[in-house]
């Protein structure tokens, strides 16, 4: 009687045994196949960051998705194809210029445009152009109150930045619908196509209640003079940082004539 | 006392069954994800080497291979090896550049993107490596 007792009460300890390891191995493999769609996987391909070419609306949908599902769970970066950094140098800008993993290409070359506002217009521009190899001395005048753009150019590729005074800097532009929404009555627009050298008055007319400004591919940036208000616009994001995290997925992406670097990974 | 005899073996069969499967399939799952980034990024330098028409100029000149080597060495991310082949279609001859970490990668992934040049009418095929040494339970 015993024995079978404890024959039964052996058969009952085994399936349970028996059953808690199957438990176990199920509750692994779903934490595996969890953890393989992870949320730079899910981010990349909600945002169809697996292309290489993209229009200056997909950018600008990159970063609201990110905004809007993934700001909490990952980072995120676009920047220009390089590393573009300005400082002083003897009242001069000097320009220095690397890629994002720190190394020097030889014989870039670049152009920047220095721009100074007045309330009604531009008041005056400074030009200077050459090559690059990591840093240079520019012709260009160096001030905290200019607007600068730059463009790299490495043969055909091409990228720019545009470094301007945060007070100057509106997001007035929405590129689902491309307006420019004004508060006041605007006076003058100027579009920034970086190849240039030169801000570009452009024409403008009122539409769904915005304004639309008639522009050429590849402008980068708008310069609008409303009443009483001056600001700069950015047509791309082109200088997006979320802060830090691990770089999981760093690829070059081209939009209309310049590429950009775009970082991702976990936080 | 054969009964609990058979219930330990069984047990030792299946926890060994667990661990083992574990341990294999963690890592192979870990790689999809890499292979996947990595073929993301070799793909988009690929693409650098080809848009940019850097091939144009450099590949007329003495030692191209060291040229090759320092503009894929500059838009590569850190810590990635590679290994680039472009085949000159037209000449039928091959170029060859890769770190000297290449063929320590446990995990690489290649893209391929074709160049015409028009100008000096030649046919180039870039075949683009980046790998990464991984190592360890990840």
């Amino acid at each position: 009687m015993i024995e079978w007792i404890s024959e039964i009460g052996v058969a009952i300890l085994l399936t349970l045994l028996i059953l808690a390891v199957y438990a176990y191995q199920v509750s692994m493999g779903q934490i595996l196949l969890t953890e393989t769609y992870t949320d730079t996987i899910k981010f990349i391909n909600k945002s169809k960051l697996v292309r290489t070419t993209l229009s200056y609306k997909d950018l600008w949908e990159i970063t609201r998705i990110y905004v809007t599902e993934f700001r909490d769970k990952i980072g995120l970066t676009i920047k220009p194809a390089f590393n573009i950094t300005i400082y002083p140098s003897d009242g001069y800008v000097s320009l220095c210029v690397t890629t994002w993993s720190s190394q020097t290409i030889p014989f870039l070359k670049y152009k920047i445009t220095r721009i100074i506002l007045g309330s009604e217009d531009i008041s005056s521009l400074e030009y200077g152009e050459g090559e690059v190899i990591r840093c240079t001395k520019t012709n260009v005048h160096y001030s905290t109150t200019s607007i600068y753009v730059i463009l790299i150019k490495y043969y055909r590729l091409a990228t720019f930045t545009i470094i301007a005074p945060r007070n100057l800097v509106l997001n007035a532009y929405d590129p689902y619908t491309d307006l420019i929404y004004n508060e006041t009555k605007i006076e003058k627009v100027y579009t920034i196509i970086p190849f240039y050298g030169k801000p570009v008055e452009a024409f403008f007319e009122k539409r769904d209640g915005g304004t639309f400004v008639e522009y050429e591919y590849g402008t980068v940036a708008f310069i609008v003079f409303e009443v009483g208000r001056v600001y700069i616009t950015y047509r791309f994001p082109f200088n997006f940082t979320s802060g830090s995290f691990t770089p999981e997925l760093e690829k070059y992406v081209h939009s209309e004539y310049y590429t950009f670097y775009i970082s991702c990974g976990r936080r | 006392m054969r009964t609990l005899e058979m219930a330990l073996i069984v047990v030792i069969i299946l926890l060994l069954y667990a661990t083992l499967s574990t341990y294999i399939v963690t890592p192979k799952l870990s790689l999809k994800n890499d292979y996947y980034l990595l073929k993301e990024e070799a793909y988009s330098l690929a693409r650098v080497l080809a848009d940019s028409h850097i091939l144009m100029h450099i590949m007329y000149e003495a030692n191209p291979e060291d040229k090759i080597k320092i503009v894929v060495t500059a838009f590569s991310p850190a810590n990635r090896e590679f290994m680039v082949k472009i085949i000159d279609l037209t000449k039928n001859k091959v170029y060859l550049v890769k770190t000297p970490g290449f063929d320590k990668c446990t995990i690489s992934a290649t893209a391929t993107v074709f160049y015409s040049d028009s100008k000096h009418n030649r046919i180039f095929v870039i075949e683009l490596s980046l790998g990464r040494i991984t190592g360890g339970k990840t």
